[in-house]
């Protein structure tokens, strides 16, 4: 049983994570996901003692269970107007949103 | 006639046969309970009386034309992820707070057109992501056993539904033990099937190689009827098993003489309450009484299955949860210039703490350099537990264990996201290896319920319903319930 502290992960690490998934946090929040993760981090090192040479991954628990294709077949679907029901800004028969392109670049 | 608030679905469907009650007057009775009992309980976050007075309609007028099934006129509620065509649908979160789906889920499909009531939307943790219901953002839920304990979660508001007779049955969904841990805090009965025989289209993923959808009811008999209905092969759920399913109820009443049950012994040790280990060797003893031979089993990779899941969900669940970007539905902040300060914002504001917490840990997890060490390493893992369980399955047919660590804990009592991870350690092994499994109640410590696991090999639902059937009509349980 270790008795190191959990790894800390650096700010900088935590914050890069942060622009991939794109989420905004403070400096408080940030600083306590350093410490949840690393203590999430920790608590998965039990992993690594356990001998997985030639395994196979499981994409998913039941081996009966893979990916199919339907066939290509036209089918119904859902209408223009379903499909843009919920859409927070909408332009005729278009999502709207906001502008892509920042004015200053 | 009066209709106990917990009667079963086989009750309440005599008593409409034989007219002895209408649907009507059974969904008004379920609507006053609601409406004296719901606002301390907070266990629906949206209700539908008008849609269900509709439907309790059609139900006595397929009962008047004999056109009927068991779930006819049968007040239910479905837990707040399973979509539900024009009927707010929130996912616990902010971020779905105003989303109404176009099209059902294909379980709410065969509920409908079975002739059940929707009565309302559980309650839930955001996202299905916590094992209290505390991370719901609208209200949490409590148990009715005692309104100052956690209900347990994620399907908080279904289990503690069922439990104070708000709806007849409800359906969870169970990614790491939400359907099981709950059934367990408020003693009812919740069934995990296996992965895939179950329809997942229209259930808002989280984490898709583990999400299952299962009912939760009064009694074992109940369960096997709501899952005759809602199994089965599905084209839209490319994960769906294309297999025939047998009638569930069908050997329900046949004795266990020849059933081989093992006792999982890692789940024994000192992390259980010894209270809860009494009960549920209790429960065993009466197995045993009832013909079963028990042996014990061990099963120590089944131990890391709490690790793997740390990895696996997040993961999993920061790739599904990159759609909600407030372009197409839900929350969205559109006071701001550009598209991707839009969906900073938008993700800040609209996911709670916990929800947030997950994403970042499984977008590290994915992230470029780690995904060998930690995604593949655990789905490897995955596959020795998996391995580790068709291997007891080679000497016993079930496997029998507590559904958790401990009875259900204060409102506020767990901070630690860790500690609260914990308490699934017995339920998560299931859903890592895609088993079913069942929780149902087997006693009571300090008047708070204790729940029974019992776990099978993929599709032995027939067996594990027929050895929880045996069990609890050996007991007094429904006689001394809420």
């Amino acid at each position: 049983m270790s008795s190191e502290p959990p790894k800390q992960l650096s700010i900088e690490e935590v914050l890069n994570v942060a622009r991939l998934c794109h989420l905004e946090f403070s400096d408080d929040e940030l600083n306590q996901l350093a410490q949840d993760m690393a203590s999430l981090i920790k608590e998965v090192d039990v992993l690594r003692e356990i001998n997985t040479d030639n395994v196979t991954p499981s994409a998913h628990a039941v081996p009966t269970v893979h990916s199919v294709m339907r066939e290509d077949i036209p089918r119904e679907s859902l209408s223009q107007e379903d499909v843009l029901k919920n859409a927070p800004m909408k332009d005729g028969f278009f999502f709207r949103v906001a502008q892509v392109m920042d004015k200053s670049s | 006639m009066p209709i106990s608030p917990n009667a079963s679905i086989l009750q309440i469907h005599k008593a409409l046969q034989s007219r002895e009650i209408s649907a009507q007057e059974i969904l008004e009775a379920h609507i006053q309970r609601i409406s004296a009992l719901d606002s301390n309980l907070g266990s629906y976050i949206t209700t539908t009386f008008e849609h269900a007075l509709e439907q309790a309609k059609d139900a006595d007028k397929a009962f008047a034309d004999g056109n009927y099934s068991y779930l006819t006129g049968i007040p239910m509620q479905l837990k707040d992820n399973i979509s539900t065509r024009d009927i707010l649908t929130t996912c616990g979160s902010k971020m779905l707070s105003n989303y109404y789906p176009p099209y059902n889920a294909t379980v709410a499909n065969h509920l409908e057109n079975a002739g059940s009531v929707l009565l309302g939307k559980g309650n839930m943790d955001e996202f299905a992501m916590g094992s209290s219901n505390e991370t719901s953002a609208f209200k949490p839920v409590r148990n009715p056993w005692n309104n100052v304990k956690v209900p347990g979660g994620s399907s908080g508001g279904p289990a503690a539904a069922v439990s104070a007779g708000l709806a007849s049955y409800s359906l969870g969904s169970d990614t790491g033990g939400s359907i099981r841990q709950p059934a367990s805090f408020c003693g009812v009965v919740g069934l995990k099937p296996t992965y895939g025989l179950v329809s997942r289209f229209g259930l808002v993923a989280f984490a898709s190689s583990l999400d299952q959808i299962g009912p939760i009811t009064n009694t074992v008999k109940d369960s096997a009827i709501v899952l005759n209905t809602i199994a089965g092969y599905d084209p839209l759920d490319s994960t769906s098993i294309n297999k025939a399913v047998p009638d569930y109820t069908s050997k329900l009443d046949d004795n266990i003489q020849k059933l081989k049950v093992g006792v999982v012994k890692e789940f024994f040790d000192s992390s259980i309450d010894p209270r809860v280990s009494h009960s549920v060797r209790n429960a065993i003893q009466q197995l045993e009484s009832l013909g079963a031979s028990v042996t014990e089993i061990s099963l120590p990779t089944s131990l890391s299955a709490l690790a793997v899941y740390y990895i696996l969900a997040p993961s999993e669940c920061s790739a599904n949860l990159a759609r909600y970007d407030g372009v197409k539905y839900g929350f969205s902040e559109t006071s701001v210039e550009t598209i991707d300060k839009a969906l900073d914002l938008t993700r800040k504001n609209g996911f709670g703490e916990e929800v947030k917490r997950r994403i970042m840990m499984g977008t590290y997890a994915l992230s470029s350099g780690y995904y060998d060490a930690y995604y593949k390493k655990a789905q490897q893992v995955r596959t020795l537990i998996r391995q580790e369980f068709e291997k007891a399955f080679d000497k016993v047919d079930i496997l029998a264990l507590p559904t958790t660590p401990n009875t259900a804990f204060d409102i506020g009592g767990i901070a630690d996201p860790i500690a609260m991870h914990a308490n699934d350690i017995c339920t998560i092994p299931a859903n890592i290896a895609g088993i079913p499994g069942i929780s149902v109640p087997c006693g009571l410590v300090e008047e708070l319920p204790v729940g029974l696991q019992l776990l099978g090999p993929p599709l032995s639902e027939e067996t594990l319903l027929q050895c929880a059937h045996n069990y609890e009509s050996s007991t007094s349980w429904l006689d001394n319930r809420l």
